[in-house]
């Protein structure tokens, strides 16, 4: 029997992967490790416990193995409530009691091939089981249902017949040919996970996670990476050797990546996005033959065309770029009091090639990150907006010679180490109860209001450090304060690590967007904007809040980042739900019909707004023909 | 003071009873007998009521039951043209408020804030008098501002002013009330009254406030820094302290803490107490003669020094200095100096005003009944921040 109390935690599983990769270095789930299969991972444990409390998972053979291989190591404990504070320990234990109860009870167990709507062994199982081994491919429910939905409002659930994870090529070859024989269709997942929706199927459910090969070549700065290492994982690899890549988010997968949408970080202002990203790729055709980018006779994947495509092939590896650190980088905000004044300025950075990083952040996602809970989070987004007066802030990753650059055009910086203080002194700053003495908050409020310049800028003068040091007294035992009592050990441990608080670390690993879900499950719309029209992109996110608020759908500014010498830019702004509130989903359904029609308006009478959803299957398009197309 | 008069009841309206000086008004006109209907907002971020804002507030003013049973609570609002009144209490409100005290303002300073200051001042005023267009009230009382755009090189008597000289939107805004009001009242035959204070503190006899803006924040920031940087200085061995310049006297245990203050010019901030602006209004609402304009201010300003020199006393801080400087020198400044510049600086032109208040009206009728405003001197500020600290700056008091 599962518990109301774990059951609604379960329910809570936003399919953010984020336990399927060791982000804080922390360890990783090991029978997911082992197993492969999203099942038996946390988030796929997650799935099962919310099934079985719905009384739609019966106990087969691959959910005691499930059960059984959870080691209750707590691994994923740190893990989920980094990015979502939810505690999912007690959903873990319980999915063990609900197995080890029915075994005691000696009731039956399901054995994994017993399909009773075909009488025997489903024949596409046998046959695929041929060609990966018999491991890794399964139509057992306990396997299946970690792939059968998503938090997406738009998701129509579907249940694999199903999932197989193929460890190369060859076998994705064999895999499409026997989809091809059958009539069966197929959809491939990166890392088993699906946030948007797009990758269900009643068919064959690739699961790319075991292709983990990376190949460095350091002669041409290039590293060739198989379907299921993530950007993540590829970052690590390459920060060992002293370069960077430009990569997603930390549990997205590289390849599906550059199909699904091309690569979009704050780096895309200096590494491009698209094509620019990397020097080949190779595929399986849906025929399920081989061909590789750069074929004369294959499909030309650098077209793009302004329509929804379908899938030329399935993503087997990629040759990216690498490239080179320099020792002196070093992360640091600009605080700014409107979108306006954020998007000349970033335009102008871009422009002059200023900084290998760059975007415009809302208060909301820099308050979100910086607090390890969601209730800080908020009085930090209020107090930024209203007492710095610094509702967006300007992100730059930059060497020495651009921070120099950046405070010669006279602005307001953040360094990064006033941003460790604030962080690691966070809960001194911003008490979530009423506290019983003074805080700097308190002293500085009236402040805010005052005429002048913001309080940021008196924030960022460095002979006011001391005086913040002394009021926030930063440290991890500081910062982890603000988690619960059981937890503190660890993230005291964890905030040791100076990379935790390092500007460039966070966004080149891409944790410092992790939290952003944290509330709700996050619906981001993403679309490329001409930046040199700033006054179009105040119109799309104020006409996206607007619709969003007419529907009473929590919505924020994500984020702004120049392409192209700031000709262009991403834009991402959000929407978020509650993935268990039929009503939330409903209305968010209302909302992203409406964006989709002020998007596609937009697109169609102004220049350089393009819509990502059109980069699905094109994502290795040429970056020119996309951003420039009409 | 208790005032006890032999005036017949009469029926009042106030607004901005949460505020400072309203809510003041509103507790020493039902202790002198008068029924008192008070118009409250209902805060939409709390849940507190309108009864329970102005409950706690009766409480922390010590009112007697006899008094608290002559005032009624209205939930309403000025920002709405109706006042956001149900159709029964609008009814009454209309047939049954002889006098109006209007105390509702916004009181910040900030250009920034201009809408917002306006919306109340001016429009939400606007909502009131067309509220009571028709209604049975002979009286309003308003609560101006002796800043209201006054001459900074000859005296600002007790007269309309020229519309000239405001120096942030909250003195402009004041100046259009007045002319607005003295609109309404001539076109409807009512008694205007308008009481201009200056600054008001807290009780000087009693230390006693709930608001702790204005004079009260520099010496809370001062405080709080104190307090910091001694506990750095005991428990850290004052690593961040000495980077700031801050050390303690062994001897005597005193924190020397480099502040400078600057001003320009001007004789000081000019300061009344809470009880001399409420007897003053209360005793000046039967004034007779047909000129209504009275200035509350306090015949000597306090000069920027003396109350630099206050704080360190009661702190007992060294090392800040209250410093005149030329219009032309911009010194490089500390970032204490520079944090405290940006407290001072909203209050910068009170601070170096160089405006004379005539309070010769007021005076008539002041004087003789034996109202003086007290000269703000340590023991009044020693009383004032004492009674700020022990509430710890309002958290005590339960409002």
């Amino acid at each position: 029997m599962i518990s109301r109390e774990a059951a609604r935690t379960a329910g809570q599983c936003r399919h953010y992967s984020m336990c399927k990769i060791d982000y804080l270095g922390t360890g990783l789930c090991p029978a997911g490790a082992e197993n492969h299969f999203v099942s038996y991972y946390p988030q796929g444990r997650m799935d099962l416990v919310k099934a079985i409390a719905a009384g739609k998972l019966p106990v087969t053979q691959r959910l005691v193995d499930i059960a059984n291989t959870c080691t209750l190591c707590g691994a994923c404990e740190l893990q989920c409530h980094f990015i979502s504070e939810l505690r999912l320990m007690s959903v873990m234990k319980e999915l063990k009691e609900h197995v080890n109860e029915h075994l005691a009870a000696g009731n039956p167990v399901l054995p994994e091939f017993d399909d009773k709507s075909l009488r025997r062994n489903d024949p596409l199982l046998v046959e695929l089981r041929e060609i990966t081994g018999p491991r890794w491919a399964s139509n057992d429910p306990a396997i299946t249902t970690a792939y059968f939905s998503d938090p997406s409002p738009v998701t129509i659930p579907k249940l694999p017949r199903a999932v197989v994870l193929p460890k190369s090529v060859e076998e994705v070859e064999g895999i499409v040919r026997v989809a091809k024989k059958h009539g069966v269709p197929f959809m491939v997942r990166g890392n088993g996970s699906s946030v948007m929706g797009f990758v269900m199927t009643d068919g064959i459910l690739v699961d790319t996670q075991r292709m983990k090969t990376m190949d460095f070549d350091a002669d041409n700065w290039c590293v060739t990476v198989g379907a299921g290492v993530s950007a993540f994982d590829l970052q690590k690899e390459a920060f060992a050797r002293r370069y960077r890549v430009n990569v997603a988010e930390p549990a997205a997968m590289v390849c599906a990546n550059l199909m699904c949408s091309g690569i979009m970080s704050l780096f895309s202002t200096t590494y491009g996005t698209l094509d620019d990203g990397y020097v080949d790729a190779e595929f399986v055709s849906p025929e399920g033959n081989r061909f590789r980018l750069k074929d004369n006779r294959q499909p030309d994947l650098y077209r793009f065309a302004r329509e929804d495509h379908p899938l030329a092939g399935i993503c087997t590896s990629v040759q990216m770029k690498l490239y080179p650190m320099t020792a002196d980088e070093e992360g640091f905000l600009v605080p700014v009091e409107s979108l306006q004044e954020a998007l000349v300025f970033v335009r102008e950075l871009s422009i002059r090639r200023i900084g290998f990083g760059l975007g415009v952040l809302g208060a909301d996602y820099i308050s979100a990150f910086m607090s390890p809970a969601s209730a800080l989070a908020r009085a930090v987004k209020e107090s930024t907006e209203s007492t710095l007066r610094a509702p967006f802030m300007v992100m730059v990753l930059g060497d020495a010679k651009d921070r120099a650059a950046v405070e010669s055009m006279n602005r307001t910086i953040l360094s990064n180490d006033l941003f460790r203080t604030l962080m690691l002194g966070l809960p001194n700053l911003s008490p979530v109860s009423g506290e019983s003495h003074d805080t700097l908050t308190d002293i500085l409020q009236p402040l805010g209001d005052a005429d002048g310049q913001p309080l940021s800028h008196l924030l960022g003068r460095s002979d006011l450090q001391p005086l913040i040091e002394a009021a926030l007294k930063p440290s991890p035992e500081t910062h982890a304060s603000a988690v619960p009592e059981d937890l503190r050990a660890a993230y005291t441990r964890l905030y040791a690590r100076p990379e935790m608080t390092d500007l460039v670390w966070l966004n080149m690993f891409r944790i410092l967007s992790s939290r952003m879900g944290r509330e709700k499950h996050l619906l981001p719309l993403i679309m490329y904007v001409p930046l040199d029209k700033p006054e179009v992109i105040d119109a799309l996110v104020s006409g996206l809040k607007r619709i969003a608020d007419s529907l009473n759908v929590k919505n924020d500014f994500g984020f702004v980042s120049p392409l192209d010498l700031g000709k262009r830019a991403f834009l991402e702004y959000d929407f978020y739900l509650d993935q268990n509130d039929p009503d939330e989903i409903r209305r968010s359904r209302m909302a992203l019909g409406a964006a989709a029609e002020l998007i596609e308006r937009a697109s169609a009478s102004v220049n350089g707004v393009q819509w990502i959803r059109y980069t699905l299957n094109q994502g290795c398009c040429r970056k020119e023909y996309l951003l420039y197309s009409p | 003071m208790m005032r006890v008069r032999s005036k017949p009841e009469k029926r009042f309206l106030v607004t901005g009873a949460t505020g400072f000086i309203g809510s003041h008004l509103a507790g020493a006109l039902s202790e002198e007998g008068h029924s008192v209907c008070l118009l409250i907002r209902t805060l939409p971020t709390q849940s507190t009521t309108s009864d329970d804002r102005w409950n706690r507030i009766a409480d922390w003013l010590r009112l007697s039951p006899a008094a608290r049973a002559r005032i009624t609570v209205f939930a309403g609002d000025l920002d709405a043209p109706d006042l956001n009144l149900s159709a029964d209490d609008a009814r009454f409100l209309k047939a049954n408020t002889e006098e109006i005290v209007h105390a509702a303002a916004s009181t910040s300073f900030s250009e920034r804030k201009r809408t917002e200051i306006f919306q109340t001042n001016i429009i939400g005023l606007g909502n009131l008098l067309s509220f009571m267009d028709g209604a049975s009230c002979s009286r309003i009382h308003a609560i101006s501002t002796a800043y209201v755009g006054g001459n900074p090189v000859a005296p600002c008597m007790e007269v309309f002013s020229p519309p000239h000289g405001c120096l942030n939107p909250y003195e402009e805004s004041k100046h259009q009330a007045e002319i607005l009001l003295r609109e309404f009242c001539s076109r409807k035959g009512v008694r205007l009254f308008i009481y201009r204070p200056s600054i008001v503190y807290g009780n000087s006899r009693t230390g006693k406030t709930f608001r702790f803006n204005a004079l009260y924040h520099p010496v809370r920031s001062i405080a709080y820094l104190r307090d910091l940087f001694m506990k750095d200085l005991l428990e850290n061995s004052g690593n961040q302290a000495r980077k700031m310049g801050i050390s303690l006297d062994p001897t005597d245990h005193t924190l020397h803490m480099p502040i400078h203050f600057r001003k320009r010019q001007g004789t000081g901030v000019n300061l009344v107490p809470i009880e001399y602006c409420t007897d003053s209004i209360l005793e000046l609402m039967n004034a007779p003669g047909t000129d209504r304009i009275f200035h509350i201010t306090n015949t000597k300003s306090t000069p920027l020094t003396d109350l630099v020199s206050f704080t360190g006393r009661l702190l007992k801080i060294s090392g800040m200095v209250a410093e005149g400087v030329s219009a032309q020198q911009n010194p490089t400044s500390s970032a204490l100096d520079h944090l405290f510049q940006r407290y001072m600086e909203p209050y910068q032109p009170y601070i170096e005003d160089t405006r004379v208040f005539d309070d010769s009206r007021a005076a008539q009728t002041l004087l003789p009944a034996g109202i003086h405003c007290p000269g703000f001197s340590y023991s009044i500020f020693e009383q004032c921040m004492t009674y700020a600290m022990k509430s710890n700056w309002g958290r005590t008091l339960g409002l």
